[in-house]
């Protein structure tokens, strides 16, 4: 039987009374790029650190390869770690920053020359080897960082929000220089995030961290359409979240009735549920259209490419639509109807309304 | 903010002290080495200095032992140093208060103890002794070692602090990455935190070496006439021969040794590091010095695998470093504590292990019309220098901050310049000035003297403060309408406060315990404290001094208790 890359059997932690990690349980395929995704305090750091080897389990094991690596200190894990703050050695060059890993398992010179090289040509700072680390910009220092987790060929490569001190552009320019190196390398990569952009772009799945415990662990098509929770629905995307009741089928709002697609995840009739529209999802209905909900504009926010409506009507006192921007202007106060598909009604699994 | 010559004129009163007082009184006095009696210039005096041998042979013997002190000071303050910037804060301050007393209590005072325990009668002798290792007390004082230890205890606190600052400013991080890269903790330690700390390492080196070069009262107290240094022979030409341009020659001798190696270590690694700033050292072109840490850290780690020795875990030093901080806390602590029970002796002379329980000692001190005037005036001269220090230090300070390049390297060194003068020079070269302007045992002459010698402290320490002190605070209250001067007293002033308490505790502390200056300038009846101490040290030795030793070690624990309390918490 082949076993997961990385597993991870009910690992937790505490700190006395506080529980930074509820017992979780993980497991990463070879070459899967998987993203711990939550708010601060989420545990998502804990757990990162653990499989470095950096803090201490309090329970649970940890398997690298199927190999019990949950005692092994981080010098012998082989798993190579990307930290936020890059922690490159001031007064080491490039070159000898990224050799160092090399050095520590007492490779041969010629070898390790070519390793670096070769590290450094992928992250295309070969030019820059021997420069001081602050004589970088922060996408050079962190594409050294990247380059020096890489170079002595790890089981397993550890991102700690790596791209967090960088502003907005050059982080969207790096991380879709992190989803090629990840095609190109075939790594097994664990990347920890708070930013859900990132988290949607580089990963095979994503592991949704809340309060110390996985919220969901989904691909990121999934966690967008069919979040699980009230959290997830929240923290990845924008959301409109609507009590109402299971009713032959469909949910009752109010005096609405609304159609899902999703009935598999309704509960049982005369329960309360809550369910999520996307904002995109909605549409302005035609006259074709059956189901139709009427409502007020009370708002618009010109974003440019995207126009947000707030929309007070029949289903909720807000509810937010979001349009593409340009064509015709939509007037605050204008009545208008609109229409939702039912596979876009997606009922919550657990969530106590 | 564009007023370069305002900001000058901040420099007036350094400018004005160090430049009568220092600059001077220096240069004046050490010209006389060149002088005939005449007047005419001459090489007479230094000719005969060669052809005798025996100076260059002591100056030879002065390096010999300091070269010692500071490698010494540097071993054993690394671990404890190390130990303090990576300790939680809350056990930091416990650790930083065992490296503060000693730190702040006197010279003498240590330099004393070591007379006790190393006394043939002392307590390392009756333990030998009863270990059965010995089968009669050994010599342990007045030799070489005895000198060795005793500067070298002194001194350890000085290297402690000065290291501090630079290891506080390295990254935990690294060694947490360079684990992940696979480097054992001696590896990660050698490769990467050893050489981020040389620059502490090498300024604290080169303040020991200096201080060291100008000691006299370890070698005066414990050594024998083998162990005398070069200041020694120059209190001999002032004090007994009466000989200025002798002592001239012999200051230049000094300083010229003190001087050529200050260059030499602004070449290697820039004077920057003396503020705590990261030094240029910390370049990649240092390979041969990598290399040989890593060949270090390489060795270490084979041999912690080989005898199977557990590794620290990353962050924190292990049990070895924790032991072997503790062991130097030890040798800096226990000499205080041995004076303590010494000074309730009833004996006539200080002697281990002391005989009775008594205050005789306590009562004489405070019966002593000598011993309270001289407390009183010691009190008096420390106020004031540390008033003194704060009026040129705090304004120099502050422009200090608005200068750039050249300019700020130029003013840092002129404001440290007396930090790398042995005090023993300044000493004799304000005797020679104060001689013709009436300054001789006056509280005024005192107080200049201290403060020339405190002033680098003061100035350092201020200018760390101020290096912390977010500017645009100042800017946010003058566009809150708040003038220059109300934004310094309402803005500035109480939140650089706690800094500014520990900078007059430098002065105040350093004045009270300076022996250089009084033995020249106090005139035989304005004694202070510490030359009264000295005194009774060279010619009675009871454990009166013990007593008196005692009492300054409480008022200067009471002082860093009461500055630590000060300070807000940051």
């Amino acid at each position: 039987m082949t076993h997961p890359k990385l597993d991870i059997r009910s690992v937790a932690k505490r700190y006395g009374e506080a529980i930074a990690l509820s017992p979780t349980s993980l497991q990463v395929g070879a070459g899967e790029f998987l993203t711990l995704l939550g708010p601060s305090g989420s545990g998502k750091t804990t757990l990162l650190m653990m499989i470095a080897g950096l803090t201490e389990t309090s329970g649970g094991e940890i398997l690298l390869d199927g190999q019990e690596i949950t005692r092994k200190p981080a010098y012998r894990r082989e798993i190579g770690v990307v930290f936020q703050n890059y922690a490159l050695f001031p007064h080491l060059s490039v070159f000898e920053n990224v050799a160092f890993p090399l050095r520590m398992r007492k490779r041969s010179e010629s070898e390790l020359k070519s390793a670096v090289g070769r590290a450094l040509e992928l992250v295309r700072l070969g030019h820059l080897a021997g420069r001081l680390p602050r004589e970088l910009s922060g996408g050079q220092q962190q594409r050294v960082a990247f380059a020096r987790a890489i170079v002595f060929d790890p089981q397993l490569v550890l991102m700690d929000e790596p791209l967090g001190a960088l502003d907005k552009k050059l982080r969207d320019e790096l991380k879709l220089e992190i989803r090629k190196l990840h095609a190109e390398l075939k790594k097994t990569i664990v990347y920890v995030t708070h930013d859900q952009d990132e988290a949607m772009l580089l990963s095979d799945r994503v592991c949704l961290m809340n309060e110390a415990r996985v919220e969901q662990i989904d691909t990121p098509a999934a966690l967008y359409e069919r979040p699980r929770t009230r959290f997830a629905a929240g923290f990845v995307g924008e959301s409109n979240l609507i009590d109402g009741i299971v009713a032959g089928g469909r949910i009752r709002i109010g005096d609405q009735l609304l159609a899902t697609a999703h009935g598999d995840r309704l509960p049982a009739e005369g329960k309360p549920v809550t369910v999520l529209i996307r904002p995109e999802r909605l549409r302005f209905a035609g006259t074709s259209d059956v189901a139709q909900l009427q409502g007020k504009v009370v708002d618009v926010i010109d974003l440019g490419a995207v126009r947000r409506l707030s929309i007070a009507g029949d289903l909720a006192a807000g509810l937010t639509m979001t349009v593409l921007g340009g064509g015709r202007p939509v007037e605050v106060g204008s009545d208008v109807a609109l229409t939702i598909a039912p596979e876009d009604v997606v009922p919550l699994t657990q969530c106590v309304p | 903010m564009t007023h370069p010559g305002r900001h000058l004129l901040l420099f007036a009163p350094a400018a004005l002290l160090l430049g009568l007082f220092f600059v001077a009184p220096i240069g004046g006095f050490l010209v006389q080495g060149f002088l005939h009696r005449d007047g005419a210039l001459t090489l007479e005096h230094a000719g005969r200095m060669w052809a005798a041998g025996t100076y260059v042979q002591v100056m030879v013997t002065t390096v010999k032992i300091s070269l010692w002190v500071t490698v010494l000071s540097v071993l054993v303050g690394y671990p404890v140093a190390y130990v303090l910037a990576n300790a939680d804060p809350r056990r930091k301050s416990t650790w930083a208060l065992f490296v503060l007393l000693p730190f702040w209590s006197s010279f003498l005072v240590r330099t004393f103890a070591w007379i006790v325990i190393l006394g043939r009668q002392g307590p390392v002798n009756a333990a030998l002794v009863s270990a059965g290792l010995s089968d009669q007390p050994l010599d342990l004082l007045y030799g070489w070692a005895a000198v060795v230890i005793g500067m070298t205890n002194v001194l350890v606190p000085f290297a402690i602090l000065t290291m501090v600052g630079v290891m506080e400013r390295i990254d935990r991080g690294l060694m947490v990455a360079a684990g992940t890269l696979g480097a054992r903790p001696v590896q990660a330690f050698f490769r990467v935190y050893l050489p981020l700390s040389m620059p502490g390492v090498t300024a604290s080196a080169l303040l020991i070496f200096i201080t060291a070069l100008g000691f006299f009262m370890a070698p005066a107290l414990l050594g024998s006439a083998r162990e005398t240094m070069i200041t020694q022979l120059v209190i001999q030409q002032v004090m007994e021969l009466v000989n200025w341009p002798f002592a001239a020659i012999l200051c230049l001798l000094l300083l010229a040794t003190a001087l050529v190696l200050f260059v030499l270590f602004d070449k290697a690694v820039g004077l920057s590091t003396l503020s705590g700033e990261a030094g240029r050292s910390a370049s990649a072109g240092s390979g041969m010095g990598r290399r040989i840490c890593g060949t270090l850290g390489e060795l270490a780690a084979w041999l912690a695998e080989t005898l199977r020795l557990s590794p620290p875990r990353p962050g924190e030093g292990g049990v070895g470093t924790k032991g072997l901080a503790i062991l130097a806390i030890l040798f800096l602590i226990v000499p205080l504590l041995l004076l303590l029970p010494v000074s309730f002796s009833r004996q006539e002379f200080l002697s281990w292990p002391p005989a009775g329980v008594d205050l005789r000692w306590y009562r004489e001190a405070f019966s002593s019309p000598v011993w309270l005037d001289a407390a009183g005036r010691s009190f008096i001269v420390a106020l004031l220098t540390t008033a003194v220090c704060l009026v040129v230090a705090v304004p120099a300070a502050l422009a200090f901050q608005r200068l750039q390049g050249g300019g700020a390297s130029a003013a840092f060194a002129a404001m440290i310049a007396p930090l790398l003068v042995p005090r023993m020079v300044i000493a004799v070269a304000l005797f020679y000035v104060y001689a013709r302007l009436g300054l001789v045992g006056t509280v005024a002459g005192l107080v200049i003297g201290h403060a020339v010698i405190a002033l680098p402290y003061v100035f350092i320490a201020v200018t760390a403060v101020l290096k912390t002190y977010d500017r645009r605070l100042d800017q946010a209250a003058a566009s809150l309408g708040a003038s220059p001067l109300v934004t310094a007293r309402r803005v500035t002033l109480p939140l650089i406060a706690g800094g500014i308490v520990s900078a007059s505790l430098f002065a105040f502390v350093i004045s009270l315990d300076e022996l250089n200056i009084a033995l020249f300038a106090s005139g035989g009846l304005q004694s202070t404290l510490p030359k009264l101490m000295w005194d009774e040290a060279t010619l009675r030795f009871s454990p009166l001094l013990a007593a008196v030793s005692t009492l300054v070690l409480l008022v200067m624990s009471a002082l860093v208790l009461l500055a630590a309390r000060l300070r807000p918490a940051s």
